[in-house]
């Protein structure tokens, strides 16, 4: 049996080009742990254990891609063309800047994704367009004690900073 | 049959791609003779404005003499303008609400809700989650 199946594994490659895992998954006799996972596969190392890189073909070819970037060690899951709206202002950066952001928790696609803590920077490029620096509307709240007439109003107009993500891409 | 493709007009988003500035002009209004337009004067005489004016020089700057309190005027790209009152403002506190009216996109200033804080056109790239399709163990 084994050698049957072993020959027909050889006729095959000889003859027409077929990928690596699918032979592997067909033939019987390699072991359990050489039959490649194809979610496992991708993202974790296997040509390459010692530099640690990915490979990130999958997420590649995609056309659609997520990233969770995080400012201030606050996330915000976006896309490209997004509004990120940050709470508060940010005083390095003038109106019309373009921004990298280099930290990034995860990339992914619809069925893929890359995790780190964060990723290594030279894996993406995420820039932001600095849109406005703006304030949110004029709020007055009441602040009242108990058994007392007097009440105060606290006032608030908070700082946003807008920008717009330009670019989100794998390197 | 013809298969036609569906019409769309493509969405603008600035910063995608190019980035216009979105305050193309900035009227600075003061009167000669009212005690309130004093800061105004004195930044009109001052070089702040000729510095602002040659760091950007994309932003119209007009001035413009008119009695009556001094008024810092804003238009912008989505024609929506805005209009500051600076009577009896110091010279820096002008400064400050000019630089204010130019980082402004000229939108309303809205309330926002707590961590809505990304806004996007585009699909959910990851999908919705769909029971039928869960693992095992998750699946209702």
């Amino acid at each position: 049996m084994f050698l049957r199946s072993f020959s027909l594994w050889k006729i095959s490659t000889s003859k027409v080009f077929t990928p690596s895992s699918l032979i592997l998954r067909r033939s019987i006799s390699i072991p359990a742990t050489n039959i490649p996972d194809t979610r496992d596969q991708i993202i974790s190392n296997d040509e390459a254990p010692t530099t640690n890189i990915p490979d990130l073909t999958p997420l590649k070819l995609t056309n659609e891609l997520y990233a969770t970037v995080k400012v201030h060690e606050r996330p915000y899951v976006v896309t490209k063309g997004d509004r990120l709206i940050l709470p508060f202002k940010v005083k390095q950066a003038a109106v019309g800047d373009i921004l990298t952001l280099n930290n990034v928790t995860a990339i992914g696609s619809r069925n893929y994704k890359l995790v780190g803590h964060p990723i290594d920077p030279s894996l993406y490029t995420i820039r932001a367009t600095v849109l406005e620096k703006t304030k949110r509307a004029f709020q007055v709240r009441e602040v009242t004690k108990r058994r007392n007439r007097r009440v105060r109003h606290a006032t608030t107009k908070g700082d946003l900073t807008i920008l717009r993500i330009s670019e989100l891409t794998l390197n | 049959m013809v298969v036609k493709a569906i019409p769309r007009v493509s969405i603008a988003r600035n910063g995608v791609g190019a980035f216009i500035f979105p305050c193309k002009k900035i009227t600075l209004q003061y009167c000669n003779w009212g005690g309130s337009s004093q800061g105004m004067r004195d930044f009109l005489m001052s070089k702040r404005l000729d510095k602002l004016a040659k760091q950007y020089p994309f932003i119209q700057f007009h001035v413009m003499k008119k009695s009556g309190h001094p008024i810092l005027r804003a238009e912008y790209n989505n024609n929506r303008e805005k209009v500051i009152c600076v009577r009896n403002l110091n010279i820096d506190n002008v400064e400050n609400k000019l630089k204010l009216l130019k980082d402004s996109s000229g939108d309303v200033l809205r309330k926002r809700t707590k961590n809505d804080n990304v806004e996007t056109l585009n699909n959910s790239v990851r999908g919705v989650w769909s029971p039928i399709h869960a693992a095992t163990r998750h699946r209702i």
